[in-house]
C-alpha cells in the first residue's frame, strides 16, 4: 500500500518510491529510502507527519504520500 | 586559504559561520534561511582564512535552486577545504552526503546541537568518529574565539577524504531515543494551529498598534522629543534658512519616521519568536493544502511571513523554493505583502479614516494578503512540486538570539534614515523651500512645485489634485518610509478627507517595492522581468486608489460589487479545472 492510505499511528516500512530522481534523492536524504522504518505519526486530508529513525519529523502533501510504497 | 561550510538546511552552518567570522549571517530556525554563498574572512588556527557559509544541500545534486547554487559554488573550487557541519540528531543519516560532498577534499565533521541530543537519550564519541571515519571531529557547542578557530584550523592539515560510507557502530553513535512532545503533537492538528497562529497575531497587532498599548505609548514618546524637546528649540532659531530646515523640515519628518520605530521593532520581535520557536514549519505544512489552491506551496509561508519584515529579503528566501513557477508566483505576491517600512504610512494616514489605528493597520494588512492570494490565484496553473518538509525542531526562542536579532533591526532602520531617508529628507526639504533663485520661498513657490506640478492629476480622481500627494506617494519607489516622511514636511497634518487617505494607504499597499527589492527579483527573474512587474504593480496601484476612492466614498453596495470579478475568477477557474481534471483509473480502464 501507499502510504496515503496508512492510518496513523503506525510502524512501517517503505518497500519503494515512486518519484522523479531528485524527488527520491531528496526523500532518502531525510531518511524516507527504501527498507527505512519510519513511524506515521499524524496524518490529515493533506499532510502526513513521517517520524524518521533518526527523530526528526518530515511533513509530506498527499502527492507525495502516494509516492511512497509501505507495509506495516 | 579558503573553507566551505557545508551540510544539511539548519544544522548551524551560518551560527558556526558568525562565530568564526563575527558575520552577521541571517540564522533562523527553519531549513533554508541561507539562500545564497556568504564570504568573509575569520581567524583560522594563528592565521586567517575566508570562510564561505554555503546554503543547505540535502543531496550532492541539489534539488532546488539555493542547493545547486551551493553545489555550483563547491565545484568551483577544487582545491578548497570543507568543514561539513551536522546536527547530532541527524548525523547517521548525512554520512552519505559528507562523503560525496567531501571525496577527495581536505575535510572535518563539525558536529552541532549535541546538548539537545544527549538530552534525548542519544550519545556520541567525537574521537571514536574520527578515528572511524580518518577526518578530525569536534562539536562547536560551546566553544568561542581562539578555541574555535583552532579547531577548524585543523581541517588545513587534514588529508583528502576517500573512501565509502560505513555504518556508525554502538560505541560510537547511539541515536536519540525522545518520543514526540505533548506540544509536538498537538502543533500538527490544524484545528490547533492555525487558530493559535491566528491569536498570536491579534496579540501582536493589539500589543502594537492599539492605543495605550506599549507600541503606541513609546511612538508618542518619540514624537514628542522631536516635536517638543528639539523642536522647541529649533522654532526659535534667528536663521530663517536652518529655522526652516530643522523646525519645519527634517525634525518633523525624522520624527515621523523615527517614531515608528518601537513598533516596527515589536513586528520584527512577533516574527523573529515564530521563526525561531520551529512553529513556522509547522504552519507552513498544515497551509499548504491551502495555498495549493491558489497555486502556491506551503514553504511559500517562510517568503510570505518574512514579507512583514522586509521585502527584498523575502524576495531572496524565494530561492528556497523547489519550483521555479511557484517562486515566480511567490515573487508576484510579495509587494502586497505591508513590509514593515509601510507602517509608518498606514499609522500616519489611518487617523484619517478610522478611529483606531489598529484597525486601520488590520485592514490594511488583511486587504494586502487578500490581494497576494487574488495575484495568486490569476497567475496559478501548470502544477507545482510535491510538498516535502522537515520540520524544524520546537524550541523555545533564546532571549540573546531574540534580542540581537531585534538589536541588528534597530541598527539598520537607524542607518537606513539616516542615510537614505535622510538624504531624501534634506533633497525634498531644498527643492520644496527655495525657488529658482535661490531665495527662501513657500511650497507653492518652490522649485519642487515647477517639477513636480505636472503630476498633480495622479492622484485627482481620488480627490487629491495635489503634486505633493503625488511626489510624496511615488517617493515610495526610493523607501516606502519616504511617503511618511515627505507628507510630514510637505503637509503637515494630511490634508484631505477620509475616502482620500484610504486611497493613498491603497496606492502605498499595492504599488511597486522599494528599489532594493526591486534589485533582488532581478536578481532572481532577471531585471525585464523585474521592471515589468514594477510598473504594472505601479499603474494597478493607482488604479486600485481610484478604485478604493469610489468604494470608500460609495459604501457597501460598491464593496458587493467589486467582490463580483475576483469571485466570478474564481469560479470560472474552478469550473475549467473540473471540466479538464485527469481521469481516475477507474475511468482511465473503461475508457481505454
Amino acid at each position: 500500500m501507499t502510504l496515503d492510505k496508512a492510518g496513523a499511528p503506525a510502524r512501517l516500512r517503505i518497500v519503494c518510491l515512486h518519484a522523479e530522481p531528485s524527488l527520491q534523492g531528496r526523500l532518502r536524504a531525510l531518511g524516507l529510502g527504501e527498507g527505512e522504518e519510519v513511524q506515521l505519526v499524524g496524518a490529515s486530508r493533506r499532510v502526513f507527519y513521517v517520524r524518521t529513525a533518526s527523530g526528526g519529523t518530515v511533513a509530506l502533501g498527499r502527492e507525495t504520500a502516494r509516492m511512497i510504497g509501505v507495509e506495516g | 586559504m579558503k573553507v566551505f561550510l557545508v551540510g544539511n538546511p539548519n544544522a548551524g552552518k551560518s551560527t558556526l559561520f558568525n562565530a568564526l567570522t563575527h558575520g552577521h549571517a541571517k540564522v533562523g530556525n527553519w531549513h533554508g534561511v541561507t539562500v545564497g554563498a556568504l564570504e568573509k574572512e575569520g581567524a583560522f588556527g594563528d592565521g586567517r582564512a575566508v570562510y564561505v557559509d554555503l546554503p543547505g544541500l540535502y543531496t550532492a545534486q541539489g534539488r532546488s535552486m539555493e542547493e545547486r547554487s551551493a553545489r555550483a559554488a563547491l565545484d568551483a573550487d577544487g582545491d578548497a577545504a570543507v568543514l561539513f557541519v551536522a546536527e547530532c540528531a541527524t548525523l547517521a543519516r548525512v554520512m552519505p552526503l559528507f562523503y560525496d560532498l567531501c571525496r577527495g577534499r581536505r575535510a572535518a565533521l563539525v558536529l552541532t546541537k549535541k546538548r539537545q541530543f544527549v538530552r534525548r537519550g542519544g550519545r556520541v564519541d567525537e574521537r571514536g568518529l574520527s578515528r572511524l571515519l580518518g577526518v578530525n571531529v569536534f562539536c562547536a557547542e560551546g566553544m568561542r574565539g581562539r578555541e574555535l578557530a583552532r579547531a577548524a584550523a585543523c581541517v588545513a592539515a587534514a588529508r583528502p577524504l576517500a573512501g565509502e560510507p560505513v555504518p556508525l557502530p554502538p560505541s560510537c553513535y547511539l541515536p536519540e531515543q525522545a518520543a514526540l512532545s505533548p506540544w509536538e503533537r498537538l502543533l500538527m492538528k490544524g484545528w490547533f494551529c492555525v487558530p493559535f497562529f491566528l491569536v498570536l497575531l491579534a496579540a501582536a497587532f493589539w500589543l502594537t498598534f492599539a492605543p495605550y498599548a506599549p507600541g503606541a505609548w513609546m511612538k508618542d514618546m518619540i514624537g514628542m522629543l522631536f516635536s517638543d524637546v528639539l523642536g522647541g528649540p529649533a522654532r526659535r532659531i534667528p536663521s530663517p534658512v536652518l529655522r526652516s530646515l530643522l523646525a519645519e523640515g527634517l525634525l518633523p519628518a525624522l520624527g515621523t519616521v523615527l517614531g515608528f520605530l518601537p513598533q516596527i521593532l515589536m513586528l520584527f520581535l512577533f516574527l523573529v519568536v515564530l521563526e525561531e520557536s520551529g512553529f513556522l514549519s509547522r504552519l507552513a505544512a498544515l497551509t499548504d493544502g491551502a495555498f495549493a489552491a491558489v497555486g502556491l506551496n506551503g514553504r511559500a509561508v517562510f517568503s510570505l511571513v518574512m514579507g512583514f519584515g522586509c521585502t527584498a529579503a523575502a524576495v531572496l528566501t524565494t530561492r528556497g523554493l523547489d519550483d521555479k513557477r511557484v517562486q515566480r508566483r511567490t515573487i508576484l505576491c510579495l509587494p502586497y505583502i505591508s513590509c514593515s517600512a509601510k507602517l509608518p504610512v498606514f499609522l500616519t494616514l489611518s487617523a484619517s479614516f478610522f478611529p483606531h489605528p489598529f484597525l486601520a493597520v488590520l485592514l490594511l494588512y488583511a486587504l494586502g494578503v487578500g490581494l497576494a492570494l487574488l495575484v495568486a490565484l490569476a497567475t496559478a496553473g501548470g502544477g507545482r512540486a510535491p510538498f516535502v518538509m522537515e520540520l524544524a525542531p520546537l524550541q523555545c526562542p533564546r532571549p540573546i538570539f531574540v534580542a540581537k536579532s531585534l538589536l541588528f533591526q534597530a541598527k539598520q532602520f537607524i542607518i537606513k534614515t539616516a542615510t537614505v531617508i535622510l538624504a531624501f529628507l534634506l533633497l525634498s526639504w531644498l527643492l520644496s523651500s527655495f525657488d529658482w533663485s535661490f531665495r527662501l520661498a513657500g511650497p507653492q513657490q518652490s522649485m519642487l512645485a515647477s517639477l513636480c506640478r505636472g503630476m498633480a492629476w495622479l492622484f485627482a480622481p481620488a480627490g487629491m489634485n495635489d503634486w505633493r500627494i503625488a511626489y510624496a506617494a511615488l517617493s515610495g519607489l526610493i523607501a516606502k518610509e519616504n511617503v511618511a516622511g515627505a507628507l510630514a514636511m510637505l503637509c503637515g497634518d494630511f490634508p484631505y478627507g477620509a475616502a482620500s487617505a484610504f486611497a493613498l494607504a491603497v496606492f502605498v499597499l499595492t504599488c511597486s517595492p522599494c528599489v532594493s527589492a526591486i534589485a533582488a527579483t532581478a536578481h532572481e527573474v532577471g531585471w525585464k522581468r523585474a521592471l515589468l512587474y514594477a510598473a504594472l504593480q505601479t499603474v494597478s496601484a493607482l488604479l486600485l486608489s481610484y478604485f478604493a476612492y469610489f468604494l470608500w466614498r460609495g459604501g457597501a453596495p460598491y464593496a458587493v460589487l467589486a467582490a463580483l470579478p475576483p469571485l466570478a475568477l474564481l469560479l470560472v477557474r474552478k469550473r475549467h479545472e473540473t471540466i479538464h481534471r485527469p481521469r481516475k483509473h477507474h475511468a482511465r480502464r473503461v475508457h481505454r
